[in-house]
């Protein structure tokens, strides 16, 4: 036996191998929570610490503590940590590589806490797109606050202008009637046509010679008057232009007092791009936050299962490969069913997930789902949250989720703090539902966040803060529209409310009532100058319509005598009736 | 290395039996062709450390079949494959896939499992192979090496005589 058995060898073998295995059973824990650290770095893309680990050997469960995964698009913060986790697994199974959990309990579950320190993001780690910070928001937004000495350096107050317009007009038309009225004949020569052809026509012609020289006497007197009434004629037309503008003018005049207060107040209304963006600055970190809870199937889990696909062996013909019998199709990673306590201000909330795997064509298709569903407590009346995803070869990831929440009482709770500006929200109740959907691997969908009975506080230096710190306290309600977009793992939040038209209208009606005794000083001053000028320019008016009168009236005499005919002249009393008749005597 | 390589010579020119240096190639060929981190490869050191083989021989022959095992990996995987895929052993490796203690051999795995079928095919060859070169060495080269006219030189020296006495003081020969 001894030419055959190497005693020493056999000994150091097995002291060997004995220790090793002796070592790996006290160790059990530190191993497999340097193992799991690392595996969960890959999938998560960014640090993950485990506190402690502990084996329990019958049966076999693995106990976590303090479980921090670091968000790898913020690494000051964790995207998710969990106080206590505990799983019960196939021990052979975990031997051989497959993950088959029974039965998942992890408590203590928060979102977005601030780390102790930064943690290590993989330098692999892809970024899907930009952060939406905020925060920056508030520092870009830059409202402006309008001052009414500014505005009314840039409002370009009119009236003036107006005022010397109609001026310069009036002595341009007044150039024009005078010129025409040059030509205008006198009324004394108007006076001695209406007499010639009086006599005329009650002249009595005793014989044909005598009627004959009449008529020709007629004739030659209409020649004349026709070149008068062209002269009258030239003259009324002037006088109507004249009268028209300077009618036009003066309603200009009037009116421009008005309209230059109307400018200046448009001016003083807020920007309406970055008011648009002010309930994103105030309430868009708090609904990220509270998104971030919202969105944990589809914001973490569902990437996170997602990565551990993609990580799967590839075969490599210079490394060989494992090729699978498992005719079962049994999945590599499986949670049949888990429970998950997620800690809120004051209270705790618990979801059920079950069937978490990335291989849902080995559970026969089943999606994986979760869902939450809380009685009523002293911190809403009604909430309900289910939804379900799965991942398949062809489809890519899938899967949609709604969520119902009515009446949670929001507690008191800093909004942002930031360059001496502090918003609070001091209480308000909450509604909120809406779906969210995914299509290979993109979000799409939103809702609605009702807010009722608000109560806001704003405090700060800038001018525009102290503006707005007056008109919060008037806020009472508003709507929120969610947006989300983007692919799972950096879904984008937009924010639309009528929170923003509420503070403009609100901000602008106190800009307004602050501008008011400016605003009556400018429009005093500005009907003072209209006063002046209308004063001036009505009379002149008058003046000119008063001359377009006598135009007018001598166009119309000029017209009357024109329209005896000369051949109407006749002999005896015929003539005289029928002119008579004709002139109205 | 070089005092492996002259225990080495030492053992092939000693009185250590031509098959403990025979056993003591195969092993190392177990251990240099197939994958370090499999699970038969502590059969084989339990085998190498507990049986009276020749250990200097087991471990270069585990380096020289390591050195080996870079040109021959895609023999193995294509050996494997082939083994794996063949329907005729299917049901055999369903049945296996469900035994914890197979699947912590990976049997699976192509190159594992081609390269063990790869050693075992050879093992009645490289055995009785490595058995003949020993025995061909001690009465043919070690006889004409000893014939050579420096070599006689050397051991005439009065260096050599007192490097076989100190050597023979620990126990060696060259």
């Amino acid at each position: 036996m001894n030419k055959v058995i190497r005693w020493p060898g056999l000994i150091a073998f097995v002291v060997i191998v004995g220790g090793l295995a002796l070592i790996v059973r006290t160790f059990a824990g530190p191993l497999v929570k340097s193992g799991l650290e690392y595996g969960l770095t890959r999938a998560n893309g960014a640090e993950v610490n485990i506190a402690s680990v502990q084996i329990q050997w019958s049966p076999f469960s693995v106990n976590m503590e303090e479980i921090q995964f670091t968000d790898p698009e913020a690494p000051e913060f964790n995207r998710m940590q969990a106080s206590r986790a505990r799983a019960e697994l196939y021990f052979w199974d975990a031997v051989i590589g497959r993950v088959h959990i029974t039965d998942l309990e992890v408590s203590g579950i928060a979102m977005g806490e601030e780390r102790r320190s930064p943690g290590r993001v993989r330098a692999d780690y892809q970024r899907e797109s930009e952060p939406f910070d905020w925060r920056q928001t508030l520092a870009d937004l830059e409202i402006e606050i309008p001052t009414v000495e500014g505005v009314l350096e840039r409002s370009e107050v009119r009236t003036p202008g107006v005022i010397e317009q109609a001026q310069s007009n009036y002595e341009t038309q007044r150039a024009n009637v005078e010129e025409a009225q040059e030509n205008l004949p006198e009324r004394e020569k108007i006076e001695a046509y209406r007499q010639r052809v009086e006599a005329i026509t009650e002249a009595r012609p005793r014989n044909p010679e005598e009627l004959l020289r009449l008529r020709e006497e007629l004739r030659t007197l209409q020649r004349d008057m026709r070149q008068d009434r062209e002269a009258v004629r030239a003259f009324v037309a002037t006088s109507e232009e004249a009268v028209n503008v300077l009618r036009a003018d003066l309603e200009a005049v009037r009116a421009a007092p008005g309209q230059d207060i109307e400018r200046v107040r448009s001016l003083l209304r807020f920007d309406n791009d970055s008011m648009s963006q002010l309930s994103g600055v105030l309430f868009g970190p708090k609904v990220e936050q509270w998104s971030h809870y919202l969105l944990m199937a589809f914001d973490f889990i569902g990437p996170m299962l997602q990565r551990s696909d993609d990580e799967e062996v590839k075969p490599s013909r210079w490394e060989g490969r494992f090729i699978d019998f498992d005719r079962a199709q049994r999945p590599v990673f499986l949670i049949e069913r888990a429970v998950t306590d997620i800690r809120l201000p004051d209270t705790h909330l618990s979801m059920d997930w079950a069937n978490i795997t990335w291989q849902h064509d080995r559970i026969g298709g089943n999606p994986s789902t979760f869902a939450v569903a809380a009685s009523e407590s002293s911190y809403w009346q009604e909430l309900s949250l289910n939804g379900e995803f799965a991942l398949s070869d062809l489809r890519g990831f899938m899967g949609q989720q709604a969520w119902r929440i009515r009446g949670v009482n929001l507690l008191e709770q800093q909004l942002f703090a930031q360059n001496d500006v502090v918003a609070r929200l001091l209480g308000a109740m909450l509604n909120s539902e809406g779906q969210i959907g995914v299509e290979s691997g993109q979000l799409s969908g939103g809702g609605v966040i009702a807010m009722q009975d608000v109560a806001l506080e704003l405090t700060g230096d800038a001018r525009w803060a102290q503006i707005l710190s007056d008109v919060v306290g008037q806020i009472n309600a508003f709507d929120m529209n969610l947006s989300v977009s983007g692919p799972m793992q950096a879904p984008g939040l937009s924010l639309r409310s009528d929170l923003d038209a509420q503070l403009q209208r609100l901000m602008t009606a106190r800009l307004t009532a602050e501008a008011d005794e400016q605003i009556a000083r400018l429009r005093q001053d500005l009907q003072q100058r209209v006063s002046v000028a209308t004063e001036n320019l009505d009379p002149r008016l008058q003046s000119l319509v008063g001359s377009l009168e006598q135009g007018k009236n001598f166009d119309d005499v000029l017209g009357e005598l024109l329209s005896v005919n000369p051949d109407d002249l006749n002999i005896g009393d015929q003539l005289r009736d029928r002119l008579r008749r004709r002139l109205g005597g | 290395m070089l005092s492996m390589l002259a225990r080495l010579f030492k053992a092939l020119n000693a009185e250590t039996s031509p098959w403990a240096l025979a056993w003591a190639f195969v092993l190392g060929m177990y251990m240099g062709l197939t994958p370090l981190l499999s699970l038969h490869n502590l059969i084989i050191l339990f085998l190498a450390l507990s049986l009276r083989i020749n250990l200097s021989g087991f471990i270069l022959a585990w380096l020289f079949f390591s050195g080996l095992a870079y040109l021959l990996d895609p023999v193995f995987d294509l050996i494997g494959e082939s083994l794996l895929m063949a329907s005729a052993l299917e049901p055999m490796w369903v049945a296996m896939y469900e035994n914890p203690l197979a699947r912590l051999f990976q049997y699976n795995h192509t190159i594992t499992l081609g390269s063990l079928v790869f050693c075992l095919l050879v093992t009645p060859i490289w055995a009785p192979v490595a058995y003949k070169l020993i025995v061909t060495y001690r009465s043919r080269v070690k006889a004409w090496f000893d014939r050579l006219r420096f070599v006689q030189v050397i051991k005439g020296t009065k260096f050599f005589a007192m490097y076989q006495k100190v050597s023979g003081l620990r126990g060696g020969s060259l």
